[in-house]
């Protein structure tokens, strides 16, 4: 019994029985803010703060100071606090010695009839170590921004979350935005839904950097870490969005020979590694040159040519779909009927790339958002004649944005002084990507004629005009979002 | 057909120049100062931050045991950092972890081994740290942080030229902060002041992160203290809390030399502080604020000292060498010798035989302290609080001129080695006179 007491009281402070711990409770109303104040101090400190008198004296002159210290503004003007309730009461410890807990309810006249900013800071006792947690939440008033969570980890300092994978916390300042209205929305944050895959090759990501980072670089160790990269650009290029670049290097397959695959594998290849390349050096070179704000012109500048090869294709399509159905027709009426599968994927994935490159950083979500390969696709799909301008200038609009995970390897490389080790690791990558589209148009050349294809067929008069427009819309879509990313 | 030939070796030549670029930029240009905007984005002496990065891959990757060890490695720095135990237990958990699980070859991940060692050190369970530091070194010879654990064990448990094989091997596979400290403290522990001068000077040269140089000038603080440099001290002091503001045993070394160069209002307020984040020096602030004639506020710092070493006792973690020092200056002499005798059959270090010493001229057994007292000197060095103690115990057998020549040797190696002891010892030299 004793011992299952003096074991809950143990795991009751995180940081040792030296800590003084801090919860501050914030409840935003119409017309007021109410601060709840708990110190939970460990037996050391209950000791070295003797309580001279009845316990209510302590409470009410300890309430006091804390209220002294307790910094709150709402739109720059402090916040006048004012005590109304206050507690102290001894619970017992280890080894018989006791531990506190002060508790005190203060509160502060405020008007909410528009949208304020509060700021809030406990400067009691802040030179002692232990946990410090503030939670904010409105009653009656809506909390449309916070920097605190709207409830307690700890059950306000009863019960600390005591798994190894967890620091105390020292959070010593709030800063919310409370505006009339109901409801307690703003403080809850969604938590993206990962897919396995995507977290899996987060997972081959991260070992990779560990290799390519590691004190010692053996030739096995450079080996499998090259065998990684090509291992992740071949999941990379199988990615979903990927698909669609999968389809036009089978069209290039079906129609041409193989040669013509292998070239659209090779473009990809290169594109992809020269992209990288470029951004890496530029971005090493130029010191003040930010490596997201430098992505989000490259996908303004490739929204944009996305969106003029629509305009292109659409004015040549209504010019040429009688005269040149017949003559040219099966090659091109067909391309363009899946080009619109491919090309809007590939708008997606641009959008996704940089919602993701800028939410997480570095190292996560590399799956979305490669949109390089997708280009050449088209590009050798189509071939030749007066589309190539156009296929180039895809190509072009998709190894603008270079994959961010090719490009973390390499400055990391980089800046271990370990340049051509992090080039070989982006070559192959590419090389990875090219491996799995060049498998994908093969095996779907064995697989022969879909009986899809063959019923899209009859829509072939028409699909130089819809895919015309559909790159249209997509690359109109990739300028937005890609502007809405930098603003 | 002609463009779409032509497009790959265009495509190529692109690569190429890439390639040439990334590879003959100015490699000044290529390794920028600051941190590369890639995976290395924490500076590795962020010590709160490197902890959550290290959960953070914990959480992607649970069975990592390379990270798991780290990660004890960083609670354990945090629990020496902070002087707060409860990261000990983190810390064991998170090697305990990494132990239990499989690496490549079968055998545990070398480092979380390791720092079972170093933990076992922090817990003051010495003869533990060396099985750990020896079961690594039957693993991997070459991990040179092994042998830091088995010197730090040795010196404690009083096996000192075990000690010093152990640091030769550290010192020759890798001189560095770590090894140069610990010369040092081999050095002052033999008395040769200015070899362990030289070597920490040294080591403050190479230390990198703040906390480094922090620690290595407070440990040039406390060899000018122990050679009685006061002003020295202090400014030694002082620039480790510039470095470092959080460093207890820093602050804690300042308000003592302050107390001595008579600043006490400033020794008062630094002692202080201290005794807010660490019970490490709570004894040593009762002693000035009774010197000073403040017996109530004394008898409080003695009190955390005795609730602290209650809960260390519950925890299983007793002290016997603290509590044994202590309850022969303020307590029970017996219970001093009992202490004392239990942690000297467990090691015999200088600091424990000297301990024992005192303790036993305090209950009595003057003939058997003495014993003690010679064995504590045994090494060398100059210890002004084992001279004053030497003096006293010569005393009590009769020994006037043995005893004189002591507290002489005490008050000439530091004058101020204790507020009421260096008093005493100039009243009994002033009465023998």
């Amino acid at each position: 019994m004793i011992a299952a007491l003096v074991a809950t009281v143990l795991a009751a402070h995180p940081l040792g029985n030296f800590s003084v711990n801090h919860y501050d409770g914030l409840t935003v109303h119409r017309d007021r803010i109410e601060h709840v104040a708990i110190v939970d101090s460990a037996e050391i400190p209950t000791l070295q703060q003797p309580v001279s008198g009845p316990a209510d004296a302590h409470a009410r002159r300890s309430c006091a100071r804390l209220r002294d210290a307790v910094r709150g503004q709402a739109e720059g003007r402090p916040l006048a606090w004012r005590v109304t309730e206050t507690s102290f009461a001894y619970h017992p410890g280890a080894a018989g010695l006791r531990t506190s807990r002060l508790t005190c309810h203060l509160t502060a006249p405020l008007r909410v009839d528009r949208p304020l900013t509060l700021t809030f800071a406990n400067a009691y006792r802040g030179d002692t170590v232990g946990w410090r947690e503030i939670t904010a939440r409105g009653e009656g008033v809506r909390l449309s921004a916070s920097s605190v969570p709207a409830r307690s980890v700890s059950g306000m300092l009863r019960d600390y979350p005591a798994d190894l994978l967890s620091s105390p916390l020292d959070v010593r300042d709030a800063r919310i935005t409370v505006e009339p209205g109901d409801g307690d929305a703003g403080t809850s944050v969604a938590v993206p839904g990962v897919d396995a895959v995507t977290r899996y090759t987060g997972l081959l990501s991260d070992r990779l950097n560990a290799l390519v980072g590691a004190d010692r670089l053996t030739v096995p160790l450079g080996l499998l870490a090259l065998l990684l990269s090509l291992l992740l650009g071949a999941v990379h290029a199988a990615m979903p969005g990927h698909g669609k670049t999968v389809m036009a290097a089978y069209l290039a397959g079906r129609d041409r020979r193989l040669r013509d695959a292998v070239a659209v594998a090779a473009t990809v290849t290169a594109t992809h590694t020269a992209g990288v390349l470029i951004l890496g050096v530029l971005i090493t070179v130029a010191a003040s040159l930010a490596g997201e704000a430098v992505l989000g012109w490259l996908g303004v500048t490739s929204g944009l040519i996305i969106t003029l090869i629509g305009v292109s294709l659409l004015r040549s399509a209504r010019h040429h779909q009688p005269v040149h159905a017949p003559a040219h027709g099966h090659g091109h009426g067909h391309t363009h009927g899946h080009g619109h599968g491919h090309t809007h994927g590939h708008g997606h994935g641009h959008g996704h790339g940089h919602g993701h490159g800028h939410g997480h950083g570095h190292g996560h979500g590399h799956g979305h958002g490669h949109g390089h390969g997708h280009g050449h696709g088209h590009g050798h799909g189509h071939g030749h004649g007066r589309w190539s301008g156009g296929v180039v200038a895809l190509a072009v609009a998709g190894g603008l944005v270079p994959s961010p995970s090719a490009l973390v390897v390499l400055l990391g490389a980089m800046a271990l002084g370990r340049t051509v080790f992090g080039v070989m690791t982006v070559v192959c990558y590419g090389a990875g990507m090219a491996f799995t589209l060049l498998a994908a148009a093969l095996a779907l050349r064995r697989l022969g004629d879909l009986a899809l294809v063959g019923r899209l067929q009859r829509l072939r008069p028409y699909s130089a005009t819809m895919t015309a427009t559909l790159v249209l819309l997509v690359g109109t879509g990739v300028t937005l979002r890609a502007v809405s990313a930098l603003a | 057909m002609s463009r779409t030939r032509r497009l790959p070796p265009l495509l190529g030549c692109v690569l190429l120049g890439g390639v040439l670029l990334a590879l003959y930029a100015p490699g000044g240009v290529l390794r920028r100062d600051e941190p590369p905007p890639g995976p290395a984005g924490r500076s590795p002496y962020d010590l709160s931050g490197s902890i959550e990065d290290a959960q953070d891959r914990l959480r992607h990757r649970p069975d990592d045991a390379a990270i798991w060890a780290s990660l004890g490695l960083l609670y354990l720095e945090q629990g020496r950092r902070t002087a707060d135990g409860a990261y000990y237990g983190k810390a064991q958990g998170a090697f305990e972890r990494s132990l239990r699980l499989p690496t490549g070859d079968g055998e545990p991940y070398i480092d979380a081994v390791i720092g079972m060692g170093a933990l076992a050190n922090a817990r003051h369970d010495f003869a533990g740290a060396v099985r750990w530091a020896e079961r690594a070194r039957e693993a991997a010879p070459y991990r040179w942080p092994l042998y830091g654990v088995l010197t730090d064990a040795y010196l404690e448990l009083g096996q000192y030229e075990r000690a010093e094989r152990a640091l030769r091997r550290m010192l020759d596979g890798r001189p560095d902060l770590a090894s140069f400290t610990r010369a040092a403290r081999l050095e002052q522990l033999h008395g040769r002041t200015g070899p362990a001068r030289r070597l920490l000077l040294r080591a403050c040269e190479i230390a990198g992160a703040p906390a480094e140089y922090a620690f290595c000038q407070w440990q040039l603080g406390e060899l000018s203290w122990n050679g009685g440099d006061a002003r020295g001290a202090l400014a030694a002091y002082t620039r480790a809390l510039a470095a470092d503001p959080g460093h207890v045993p820093s602050r804690a070394g300042k308000a003592r030399a302050e107390a001595a160069l008579g600043h006490l209002d400033q020794a008062r307020h630094d002692y202080a502080t201290v005794v807010t984040r660490s019970p490490s020096s709570v004894v040593e602030y009762g002693e000035l604020l009774e010197h000073l004639g403040d017996r109530a506020a004394a008898r409080r710092q003695y009190a955390v000292f005795t609730a602290q070493h209650k809960l260390l006792a519950a925890g299983g973690n007793a002290d016997d060498l603290a509590m044994g020092t202590y309850e022969a200056n303020h307590g029970d002499p017996e219970a001093a010798v009992r202490h004392l005798r239990a942690e000297w059959r467990r090691r015999r270090s200088v600091v424990v035989a000297d301990a024992l010493g005192w303790a036993l001229h305090k209950a009595g057994r003057h003939a058997e302290a003495a014993e003690y007292a010679a064995r504590a000197a045994r090494l060398g060095g100059h210890d002004a609080l084992f001279a004053y103690h030497r003096g006293e115990i010569e005393r009590a057998l009769g020994h006037t001129e043995s005893a004189r020549a002591h507290l002489t040797r005490a008050l000439s190696i530091n004058p101020h080695f204790s507020p009421a002891g260096a008093a005493r010892a100039r009243a009994l030299l002033a009465a023998t006179a």
